[in-house]
């Protein structure tokens, strides 16, 4: 029995030896970054300057906004501090996918658009022009009806996101709406979502294949280095209806990402017009990155281009007819928009 | 073209392993316990992330007087955390190894047998992990993986009492072929991961790898040995960004001679 023990006694010495290997997570990984306020700085800078798409088309010189805000900072800096610096290097972006949240999930985005969700209400649709009659669909992404008269269908599609197939409840409401000669799309209020999702709706709008946009991405550590450019196509589903009479498509400045490349799909349509505000101009999809202090960060990966190599960052989708509604106007029940909608329809008409 | 170089080596090896002899011992072994995983991957997050999860691990040996070959499967799923609160990573870990050892020296100690073996095989391991954060809506920062294929040297140690049984074996990294993630986005692809089984071929110096285990055998009887294993096994590479990885396994377990 004691020969059993001494041998075992051996093999434990032989197992301590391996035991600094256990707990040297410093020795084998580096420790973690510093969580110091200059540290989270730089690698906010870092980060961006590695893998921010849009420098170049947003004009932004991002060596000389880093000499002027480093020198803001010092390890001495408060969280409040460090918050209201990075929001200031963060606003010269001028861009709506360039967001920072701290711990609470207060946020901060860098956009400086007007983008005034109270300058449409789908209430006041559903209630004084749709008239109550209406029907929701795809988890309540889908709202549609007919106008009074009904040759005239609208439909709004308040988000492109959530990963579920809600989607293909469009092939139905086609199916209901295919009698009406003209159909209004209303994307305002639309802040994007998933590509395949808006991809999936706006199939059942072509008879043949749509090629609207590229993407490209930066694929090296010079603003200048992106992949090759990749096309988006839509393509008609041969098993599902679609609509290629009259659309209008309604826009506004909370109009954003996927929601813009809805739009660009539908500037490709020579039975489409755009009637409302520009969009957004944040165009792509978002990633996030973490700081030591525990702050997100999100800045857009991919860059949209169209199809004659135009990138509308900044810019968005310029609607063919520009109209915008006020605030006080959706207050009392006039949507000024929709209206201008309406009497160009009438204008088909006669 | 790379895949199949690393496939052809790997069937040199173990035709040449059959080759040897006719009097072999196959035994099976299972052992389960705990993989304590620490990892960087500076493609996702530079801080590291790390956990204590469950581990399993088997074992297919085919053992002559000259030689041991053997076949390792394992497999571990982890929810990883950081020093911070509001962020973690589903991981999930799956590895391949094959060794064939040949007996090169025999000494005896205490009156007992120590041999000494030599050789090599191939090792697979894809580490894939999903880096979450819950702080805003989306809830995903990114997706990242390492996925290695390489020809390894090896070396294994076996101190025989006749019923315990004490094993040391490391295995090293010479070629390489590592997949990793690109520079950033994908076009087209609305996504970053798009796993690709293969990528660059490496020499060891750029993506070295080490596999150390130690291994206590007791025969309960002529068919099974209870087993209580400690394995480590680091990892190194540096593009897109750098990953570094490594795990220390506390394993226990059964073989089965068969």
């Amino acid at each position: 029995m004691n020969k059993y023990i001494l041998i075992i006694k051996k093999y434990l010495l032989i197992l301590v030896c391996f035991l600094p290997l256990i707990s040297c997570e410093d020795l084998i990984l580096g420790p973690d970054p510093e969580n110091t306020p200059t540290n989270n700085f730089n690698i906010l800078w870092k980060e961006f300057d590695r893998y921010y798409p849009s420098f170049i088309v947003r004009n932004i010189k991002w060596d000389s906004l880093y000499t002027c805000y480093s020198s803001r900072i010092n390890n001495d800096c408060t969280d409040k501090e460090l918050w209201q610096i990075i929001k200031s290097l963060l606003y010269n972006f001028n861009d709506g996918h360039v967001t920072i949240y701290n711990t609470n999930s207060i946020y901060y985005n860098s956009s400086h658009r007007n983008s005034n969700e109270y300058e449409f209400n789908l209430d006041v649709v559903q209630s004084i022009y749709l008239d109550r009659n209406f029907h929701s669909a795809g988890k309540g992404n889908f709202t549609y009806g007919r106008f009074p008269g009904d040759s005239i269908g609208y439909l709004h599609i308040a988000a492109f996101s959530g990963l579920s197939d809600w989607a293909k409840d469009i092939d139905n409401i086609i199916s209901g709406l295919s009698d009406v000669n003209t159909l209004i799309i209303d994307i305002r209020n639309n802040r994007g979502g998933h590509v395949p999702n808006f991809s999936y709706i706006a199939a059942s709008f072509t008879d043949k294949d749509i090629t609207f946009r590229k993407e490209i991405a930066r694929n090296g550590p010079k603003h200048s280095d992106f992949t090759s450019p990749v096309t988006q196509t839509i393509s008609p589903r041969k098993s599902s209806p679609n609509f290629t009479k009259q659309i209008i498509l309604l826009t506004n400045r909370v109009t954003a990402s996927a929601s813009e490349m809805f739009a660009l799909f539908f500037k490709q349509l020579p039975y489409s017009i755009q009637i409302g505000d520009s969009t957004s101009g944040s165009i792509g999809l978002i990633r996030g990155f973490q700081l030591p202090n525990g702050w997100l960060y999100e800045m857009p990966d991919g860059l949209t281009l169209t199809m004659d190599d135009k990138s509308l960052e900044g810019i968005g989708v310029v609607p063919d007819i520009y109209v915008r509604n006020t605030e006080e106007e959706i207050f009392r029940g006039y949507d000024r928009v929709l209206e201008t909608a309406l009497e160009y329809i009438s204008g088909w008409k006669k | 073209m790379k895949s199949v170089s690393i496939f052809s080596i790997l069937l040199l090896i173990y035709s040449h392993a059959f080759s040897q002899d006719t009097t072999a011992k196959h035994s099976l072994q299972l052992i389960v316990g705990l993989s304590d995983f620490h990892v960087r991957d500076e493609f996702a997050s530079s801080l590291i992330y790390r956990n204590t999860n469950f581990a399993v691990e088997g074992e297919y040996m085919i053992k002559t007087d000259k030689s041991i070959q053997s076949f390792q499967l394992a497999g571990y799923n982890a929810v990883l955390k950081t020093n911070l609160e509001k962020y973690d990573a589903e991981n999930f870990r799956v590895s391949f190894r094959y060794n064939y050892l040949h007996n090169i020296s025999k000494y005896k100690i205490w009156g007992n047998d120590l041999n000494i073996f030599l050789g090599g095989g191939g090792y697979s391991l894809l580490n894939f992990s999903q880096y979450n954060e819950y702080i805003s809506e989306y809830g995903v920062l990114t997706e990242s993986w390492y996925w290695v294929h390489s020809a390894e040297v090896s070396a294994f140690a076996n101190y025989n009492t006749g019923s315990n049984n004490l094993g040391f074996a490391a295995d090293f990294s010479l070629i390489s072929n590592v997949s990793r993630p690109q520079y950033s986005y994908i076009p087209g692809t609305y996504r970053y991961s798009h796993i690709n089984p293969f990528g660059k071929m490496e020499v060891f110096w750029n993506n070295p790898s080490v596999h150390i285990k130690i291994i206590y055998g007791y025969q309960l009887s002529s068919r099974f040995q209870i087993l209580a294993q400690y394995n480590f096994q680091y990892s190194y590479f540096d593009e897109p960004r750098i990953i570094g990885l490594y795990m220390n396994n506390f394993l226990t377990g059964v073989r089965l001679s068969l």
